[in-house]
Protein backbone atom coordinates (compact mmCIF):
# COMPACT_ATOMS: atom_id res chain seq x y z
CA UNK A 1 0.00 0.00 0.00
CA UNK A 2 3.17 2.00 0.67
CA UNK A 3 4.43 1.83 -2.61
CA UNK A 4 0.40 2.92 -4.09
CA UNK A 5 0.36 5.98 -2.26
CA UNK A 6 4.05 7.10 -2.97
CA UNK A 7 2.98 6.24 -6.51
CA UNK A 8 -0.33 8.64 -6.14
CA UNK A 9 2.46 11.82 -4.78
CA UNK A 10 4.96 11.28 -7.79
CA UNK A 11 1.66 11.43 -10.26
CA UNK A 12 0.91 14.61 -8.44
CA UNK A 13 4.62 15.71 -8.83
CA UNK A 14 5.06 14.66 -12.28
CA UNK A 15 1.87 17.15 -13.25
CA UNK A 16 2.38 19.84 -11.31
CA UNK A 17 6.13 19.88 -12.87
CA UNK A 18 4.02 19.21 -16.30
CA UNK A 19 1.26 22.08 -16.01
CA UNK A 20 4.05 24.58 -14.26
CA UNK A 21 7.48 24.24 -16.38
CA UNK A 22 6.42 25.34 -19.86
CA UNK A 23 9.76 26.21 -21.00
CA UNK A 24 9.24 28.58 -24.45
CA UNK A 25 5.45 27.25 -24.87
CA UNK A 26 7.36 23.55 -25.04
CA UNK A 27 5.32 21.10 -23.01
CA UNK A 28 7.18 18.08 -21.19
CA UNK A 29 5.13 14.98 -20.78
CA UNK A 30 6.43 14.49 -17.10
CA UNK A 31 3.46 12.43 -16.72
CA UNK A 32 3.72 10.16 -19.68
CA UNK A 33 7.22 9.01 -18.22
CA UNK A 34 6.04 8.88 -14.85
CA UNK A 35 3.06 5.72 -16.36
CA UNK A 36 5.91 4.23 -18.66
CA UNK A 37 7.98 3.90 -15.43
CA UNK A 38 5.13 2.62 -13.28
CA UNK A 39 4.38 -0.34 -15.84
CA UNK A 40 8.13 -1.59 -13.80
CA UNK A 41 7.05 -0.22 -10.75
CA UNK A 42 3.82 -2.49 -9.98
CA UNK A 43 5.55 -5.67 -12.80
CA UNK A 44 5.48 -7.88 -9.53
CA UNK A 45 2.97 -6.61 -7.47
CA UNK A 46 -0.15 -8.35 -6.73
CA UNK A 47 -3.12 -6.70 -8.88
CA UNK A 48 0.25 -4.70 -10.35
CA UNK A 49 -2.22 -4.27 -14.07
CA UNK A 50 -5.29 -2.79 -12.20
CA UNK A 51 -2.87 -0.34 -10.28
CA UNK A 52 -1.12 0.19 -13.05
CA UNK A 53 -4.34 0.73 -14.95
CA UNK A 54 -5.53 2.77 -12.42
CA UNK A 55 -2.86 5.38 -12.63
CA UNK A 56 -3.23 5.96 -16.45
CA UNK A 57 -7.01 6.53 -15.91
CA UNK A 58 -5.63 9.06 -13.39
CA UNK A 59 -3.14 10.70 -16.10
CA UNK A 60 -5.79 10.79 -18.69
CA UNK A 61 -8.36 12.61 -16.13
CA UNK A 62 -5.45 15.30 -15.32
CA UNK A 63 -4.07 15.79 -19.25
CA UNK A 64 -7.12 15.09 -21.07
CA UNK A 65 -8.19 18.59 -22.88
CA UNK A 66 -11.28 17.29 -25.04
CA UNK A 67 -14.92 16.53 -24.40
CA UNK A 68 -14.94 13.22 -26.22
CA UNK A 69 -12.20 10.90 -25.79
CA UNK A 70 -9.55 10.96 -29.18
CA UNK A 71 -6.80 8.56 -31.07
CA UNK A 72 -4.25 10.98 -29.21
CA UNK A 73 -5.36 10.22 -25.32
CA UNK A 74 -6.18 6.62 -26.78
CA UNK A 75 -2.37 6.19 -28.01
CA UNK A 76 -1.23 7.96 -24.28
CA UNK A 77 -3.12 5.03 -22.41
CA UNK A 78 -1.92 2.19 -24.39
CA UNK A 79 1.73 2.93 -24.57
CA UNK A 80 2.66 2.40 -20.78
CA UNK A 81 0.02 -0.44 -20.63
CA UNK A 82 1.82 -2.31 -23.93
CA UNK A 83 5.07 -1.84 -22.29
CA UNK A 84 3.82 -3.40 -18.61
CA UNK A 85 2.53 -6.59 -20.75
CA UNK A 86 5.52 -7.07 -22.53
CA UNK A 87 8.06 -6.32 -19.67
CA UNK A 88 5.93 -9.00 -17.62
CA UNK A 89 6.30 -11.71 -20.86
CA UNK A 90 9.68 -11.44 -20.94
CA UNK A 91 10.54 -10.22 -17.38
CA UNK A 92 12.16 -7.22 -18.18
CA UNK A 93 12.43 -4.89 -15.00
CA UNK A 94 16.34 -3.59 -14.77
CA UNK A 95 17.17 0.15 -15.32
CA UNK A 96 18.44 -0.62 -18.62
CA UNK A 97 15.41 -1.77 -19.60
CA UNK A 98 13.25 1.24 -18.67
CA UNK A 99 15.58 3.50 -20.20
CA UNK A 100 14.86 1.47 -23.33
CA UNK A 101 11.45 1.86 -22.81
CA UNK A 102 10.90 5.45 -22.23
CA UNK A 103 12.95 6.04 -25.43
CA UNK A 104 10.83 3.53 -27.05
CA UNK A 105 7.81 4.97 -25.57
CA UNK A 106 8.25 8.60 -26.40
CA UNK A 107 9.01 7.76 -30.02
CA UNK A 108 5.88 5.38 -30.18
CA UNK A 109 3.91 8.35 -28.89
CA UNK A 110 5.60 10.91 -31.21
CA UNK A 111 5.03 8.33 -34.45
CA UNK A 112 2.03 7.28 -33.81
CA UNK A 113 0.41 11.21 -33.48
CA UNK A 114 2.28 13.04 -35.03
CA UNK A 115 5.41 11.51 -37.44
CA UNK A 116 6.84 14.48 -38.82
CA UNK A 117 6.40 16.62 -35.44
CA UNK A 118 9.95 14.31 -34.82
CA UNK A 119 11.90 15.88 -38.23
CA UNK A 120 9.94 19.17 -38.34
CA UNK A 121 10.52 19.97 -34.55
CA UNK A 122 13.33 17.51 -33.72
CA UNK A 123 14.69 19.78 -30.91
CA UNK A 124 11.18 19.71 -29.57
CA UNK A 125 10.74 16.38 -29.01
CA UNK A 126 14.87 16.26 -28.00
CA UNK A 127 13.92 18.40 -24.83
CA UNK A 128 10.48 16.76 -24.03
CA UNK A 129 12.31 13.07 -24.06
CA UNK A 130 15.50 13.86 -21.96
CA UNK A 131 13.75 16.12 -19.98
CA UNK A 132 10.74 13.55 -19.13
CA UNK A 133 13.13 10.42 -19.04
CA UNK A 134 15.47 11.92 -16.69
CA UNK A 135 12.67 12.59 -14.60
CA UNK A 136 11.01 9.41 -15.34
CA UNK A 137 14.71 7.52 -14.40
CA UNK A 138 14.59 9.48 -10.94
CA UNK A 139 11.54 7.92 -10.20
CA UNK A 140 12.94 4.48 -10.82
CA UNK A 141 15.63 4.81 -9.41
CA UNK A 142 14.13 6.42 -5.77
CA UNK A 143 11.57 3.50 -5.49
CA UNK A 144 13.86 1.02 -6.69
CA UNK A 145 15.80 1.72 -3.67
CA UNK A 146 12.78 2.77 -1.68
CA UNK A 147 11.40 -0.44 -1.89
CA UNK A 148 13.92 -2.83 -2.68
CA UNK A 149 13.80 -3.84 1.15
CA UNK A 150 10.06 -4.96 0.96
CA UNK A 151 9.90 -6.98 -2.50
CA UNK B 1 -8.49 -9.09 2.10
CA UNK B 2 -6.74 -9.17 -1.61
CA UNK B 3 -10.17 -9.44 -3.22
CA UNK B 4 -11.61 -6.35 -1.48
CA UNK B 5 -8.09 -4.07 -2.89
CA UNK B 6 -8.82 -5.83 -6.02
CA UNK B 7 -12.65 -4.96 -6.26
CA UNK B 8 -11.81 -1.33 -4.76
CA UNK B 9 -9.28 -0.90 -7.68
CA UNK B 10 -11.59 -1.67 -10.21
CA UNK B 11 -14.23 0.72 -8.48
CA UNK B 12 -11.87 3.69 -8.88
CA UNK B 13 -10.57 2.41 -12.52
CA UNK B 14 -14.80 2.79 -12.93
CA UNK B 15 -15.32 6.05 -11.39
CA UNK B 16 -12.03 7.57 -13.23
CA UNK B 17 -13.35 5.67 -16.50
CA UNK B 18 -17.01 7.56 -15.77
CA UNK B 19 -15.09 11.11 -14.92
CA UNK B 20 -13.01 11.10 -18.40
CA UNK B 21 -15.78 9.95 -20.78
CA UNK B 22 -19.18 12.17 -19.02
CA UNK B 23 -17.47 14.71 -16.91
CA UNK B 24 -14.59 15.73 -18.18
CA UNK B 25 -14.91 19.34 -16.40
CA UNK B 26 -13.52 17.92 -13.23
CA UNK B 27 -10.22 17.43 -14.60
CA UNK B 28 -10.11 20.28 -15.96
CA UNK B 29 -11.18 22.29 -12.59
CA UNK B 30 -8.51 19.84 -11.14
CA UNK B 31 -5.39 20.51 -13.87
CA UNK B 32 -6.36 24.46 -13.30
CA UNK B 33 -5.59 24.17 -9.05
CA UNK B 34 -2.56 22.11 -9.90
CA UNK B 35 -1.28 24.26 -12.30
CA UNK B 36 -1.66 27.26 -10.39
CA UNK B 37 -2.64 29.62 -12.66
CA UNK B 38 -1.47 32.73 -11.70
CA UNK B 39 -4.17 35.49 -11.77
CA UNK B 40 -1.89 38.09 -11.13
CA UNK B 41 0.36 37.71 -14.02
CA UNK B 42 -3.32 38.81 -16.38
CA UNK B 43 -3.23 42.40 -15.43
CA UNK B 44 0.05 42.82 -16.24
CA UNK B 45 -0.28 41.31 -20.02
CA UNK B 46 -3.75 43.15 -19.97
CA UNK B 47 -1.61 46.08 -19.76
CA UNK B 48 0.74 44.82 -22.85
CA UNK B 49 -2.11 44.27 -24.57
CA UNK B 50 -3.59 47.84 -24.65
CA UNK B 51 -0.80 49.10 -25.62
CA UNK B 52 -0.20 47.19 -28.78
CA UNK B 53 -4.34 47.58 -29.54
CA UNK B 54 -2.93 51.48 -29.33
CA UNK B 55 -0.29 50.61 -31.43
CA UNK B 56 -2.87 48.46 -33.79
CA UNK B 57 -5.51 51.89 -33.94
CA UNK B 58 -3.00 54.26 -34.36
CA UNK B 59 -1.68 52.05 -37.84
CA UNK B 60 -5.27 51.71 -38.54
CA UNK B 61 -5.86 55.36 -38.09
CA UNK B 62 -2.61 56.60 -40.18
CA UNK B 63 -3.23 54.64 -43.42
CA UNK B 64 -6.75 53.13 -43.69
CA UNK B 65 -9.19 54.11 -41.03
CA UNK B 66 -11.81 55.44 -44.17
CA UNK B 67 -11.73 52.28 -45.53
CA UNK B 68 -12.06 50.21 -42.61
CA UNK B 69 -15.59 48.71 -41.45
CA UNK B 70 -15.12 48.31 -37.58
CA UNK B 71 -15.26 44.75 -36.36
CA UNK B 72 -18.60 43.30 -34.88
CA UNK B 73 -18.46 43.93 -31.17
CA UNK B 74 -20.68 41.12 -30.31
CA UNK B 75 -18.22 38.86 -27.91
CA UNK B 76 -18.60 36.54 -25.43
CA UNK B 77 -16.24 35.74 -22.07
CA UNK B 78 -15.64 32.83 -21.68
CA UNK B 79 -13.13 31.05 -19.26
CA UNK B 80 -9.89 28.10 -20.06
CA UNK B 81 -10.78 25.00 -18.93
CA UNK B 82 -8.16 23.25 -20.56
CA UNK B 83 -5.28 22.72 -23.05
CA UNK B 84 -4.23 20.27 -25.01
CA UNK B 85 -1.06 18.24 -23.23
CA UNK B 86 1.06 17.67 -25.85
CA UNK B 87 3.33 19.17 -28.10
CA UNK B 88 1.74 17.86 -31.61
CA UNK B 89 -1.31 21.08 -31.32
CA UNK B 90 -2.09 24.46 -29.39
CA UNK B 91 -5.48 23.93 -28.57
CA UNK B 92 -7.31 25.24 -25.62
CA UNK B 93 -10.67 23.98 -24.20
CA UNK B 94 -13.37 26.39 -23.39
CA UNK B 95 -16.53 26.68 -21.10
CA UNK B 96 -18.83 28.10 -24.00
CA UNK B 97 -20.09 26.33 -26.91
CA UNK B 98 -23.35 26.51 -29.02
CA UNK B 99 -25.60 26.90 -26.14
CA UNK B 100 -24.05 30.53 -25.91
CA UNK B 101 -24.12 31.06 -29.36
CA UNK B 102 -20.55 30.19 -30.24
CA UNK B 103 -19.79 28.80 -33.70
CA UNK B 104 -16.84 27.08 -35.26
CA UNK B 105 -13.96 29.50 -37.12
CA UNK B 106 -15.00 32.28 -34.79
CA UNK B 107 -11.90 34.81 -33.68
CA UNK B 108 -11.07 34.47 -30.03
CA UNK B 109 -9.22 36.91 -28.49
CA UNK B 110 -7.33 37.54 -25.01
CA UNK B 111 -7.58 41.47 -23.84
CA UNK B 112 -7.37 42.78 -27.58
CA UNK B 113 -4.80 39.99 -29.44
CA UNK B 114 -6.13 37.62 -31.37
CA UNK B 115 -5.23 34.52 -30.57
CA UNK B 116 -6.37 31.68 -32.29
CA UNK B 117 -10.16 30.97 -33.61
CA UNK B 118 -12.71 28.13 -32.71
CA UNK B 119 -12.46 25.10 -34.45
CA UNK B 120 -15.00 22.87 -32.90
CA UNK B 121 -17.98 23.26 -30.43
CA UNK B 122 -19.90 21.42 -28.37
CA UNK B 123 -23.03 22.50 -26.69
CA UNK B 124 -21.03 23.75 -23.88
CA UNK B 125 -17.59 23.91 -24.46
CA UNK B 126 -15.23 24.73 -27.46
CA UNK B 127 -11.82 23.91 -29.08
CA UNK B 128 -9.69 26.61 -29.94
CA UNK B 129 -6.61 26.70 -32.39
CA UNK B 130 -4.58 28.88 -31.70
CA UNK B 131 -1.49 30.56 -33.20
CA UNK B 132 0.91 28.35 -31.42
CA UNK B 133 -0.38 25.45 -33.16
CA UNK B 134 1.91 24.19 -35.65
CA UNK B 135 -1.30 23.68 -38.57
CA UNK B 136 -2.60 27.60 -38.14
CA UNK B 137 -1.72 30.08 -40.83
CA UNK B 138 -3.59 33.53 -41.10
CA UNK B 139 -2.81 36.58 -44.08
CA UNK B 140 -1.98 39.28 -42.01
CA UNK B 141 -0.55 42.95 -42.23
CA UNK B 142 2.72 44.59 -40.81
CA UNK B 143 3.17 48.23 -39.89
CA UNK B 144 2.06 51.79 -40.38
CA UNK B 145 2.08 51.02 -44.57
CA UNK B 146 -0.02 47.72 -44.16
CA UNK B 147 2.72 45.35 -45.75
CA UNK B 148 1.52 41.78 -46.65
CA UNK B 149 2.47 38.70 -44.44
CA UNK B 150 1.71 35.35 -43.30
CA UNK B 151 1.57 33.94 -40.08
CA UNK B 152 2.73 30.53 -39.68
CA UNK B 153 2.27 29.02 -36.47
CA UNK B 154 4.06 27.27 -34.32
CA UNK B 155 5.88 27.23 -30.68
CA UNK B 156 7.59 30.08 -31.90
CA UNK B 157 5.32 31.72 -34.65
CA UNK B 158 6.58 33.96 -37.63
CA UNK B 159 5.39 36.08 -40.44
CA UNK B 160 6.57 34.89 -43.86
CA UNK B 161 5.89 36.11 -47.50
CA UNK B 162 6.79 39.57 -46.90
CA UNK B 163 8.22 41.13 -49.86
CA UNK B 164 11.84 42.26 -49.66
CA UNK B 165 10.82 45.80 -50.73
CA UNK B 166 8.51 46.18 -47.73
CA UNK B 167 10.23 47.98 -44.77
CA UNK B 168 9.70 46.44 -41.74
CA UNK B 169 10.56 47.76 -38.41
CA UNK B 170 10.97 46.29 -35.17
CA UNK B 171 8.12 47.23 -33.09
CA UNK B 172 5.72 47.35 -35.97
CA UNK B 173 2.40 45.83 -35.33
CA UNK B 174 0.65 43.05 -36.78
CA UNK B 175 -2.75 42.95 -37.34
CA UNK B 176 -5.06 39.93 -38.79
CA UNK B 177 -6.35 40.64 -42.68
CA UNK B 178 -8.00 37.63 -43.23
CA UNK B 179 -12.02 37.97 -44.19
CA UNK B 180 -13.51 35.19 -41.75
CA UNK B 181 -12.16 37.78 -38.97
CA UNK B 182 -12.86 41.14 -38.41
CA UNK B 183 -10.12 43.23 -39.96
CA UNK B 184 -7.42 44.66 -37.99
CA UNK B 185 -7.19 43.05 -34.81
CA UNK B 186 -3.90 43.11 -33.21
CA UNK B 187 -1.57 39.97 -32.92
CA UNK B 188 1.55 41.33 -31.63
CA UNK B 189 4.62 43.23 -32.87
CA UNK B 190 7.99 42.28 -34.86
CA UNK B 191 10.80 41.19 -33.22
CA UNK B 192 13.31 40.85 -35.57
CA UNK B 193 13.56 40.45 -39.56
CA UNK B 194 15.08 38.71 -41.68
CA UNK B 195 15.87 37.15 -45.33
CA UNK B 196 14.18 33.95 -45.39
CA UNK B 197 16.28 30.86 -46.47
CA UNK B 198 15.15 30.58 -50.02
CA UNK B 199 16.27 34.21 -50.50
CA UNK B 200 13.28 35.34 -52.13
CA UNK B 201 11.13 37.02 -48.99
CA UNK B 202 11.61 38.19 -45.60
CA UNK B 203 10.08 36.76 -42.39
CA UNK B 204 9.93 38.53 -39.04
CA UNK B 205 9.60 36.96 -35.67
CA UNK B 206 7.14 38.01 -33.29
CA UNK B 207 6.36 39.74 -29.59
CA UNK B 208 3.28 38.64 -27.84
CA UNK B 209 2.06 40.73 -25.06
CA UNK B 210 1.16 37.27 -23.30
CA UNK B 211 1.96 33.81 -22.54
CA UNK B 212 -0.07 31.25 -23.23
CA UNK B 213 -0.11 29.03 -20.06
CA UNK B 214 -1.36 32.52 -17.93
CA UNK B 215 -4.46 32.83 -19.86
CA UNK B 216 -7.26 32.55 -18.19
CA UNK B 217 -10.21 33.90 -19.63
CA UNK B 218 -10.65 35.26 -23.32
CA UNK B 219 -13.67 36.69 -26.04
CA UNK B 220 -14.94 34.74 -28.26
CA UNK B 221 -16.35 36.30 -31.25
CA UNK B 222 -20.66 35.22 -31.55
Amino acid sequence: MAKFFSSLLIILIASILQFIFIPNNIIINFIFATLIIFSFVFLREDYGFLKLLFFVMLGIFLINWYPVPTFDILVYALIPIVIYLFSKKFLFQSLFCAIISLVLGFFALYLLIEPSFIINSFNVFLLDMLTSSSFGLLVFISMDNIFKKTN
Amino acid sequence: MKNKEGLFLIFLIFILLFLVIFKPIYGWKLRQFLGFNNQSQDSLETLKNENIKLQSELAQLSSIQSDIQNGPKNYIGAMVYSEYPMNFKNEITLNVGSNQGVSVSKAVLFGNSFIGKTIKVFNDYSIVQTIFDGDFKIPVKIGNSLYDGLLVGGTSPKISSISKKASINNGDVIIVADPNFPYGIPIGTVRDVKISSDNLFQEATIDFAYDMENINSVLVQK
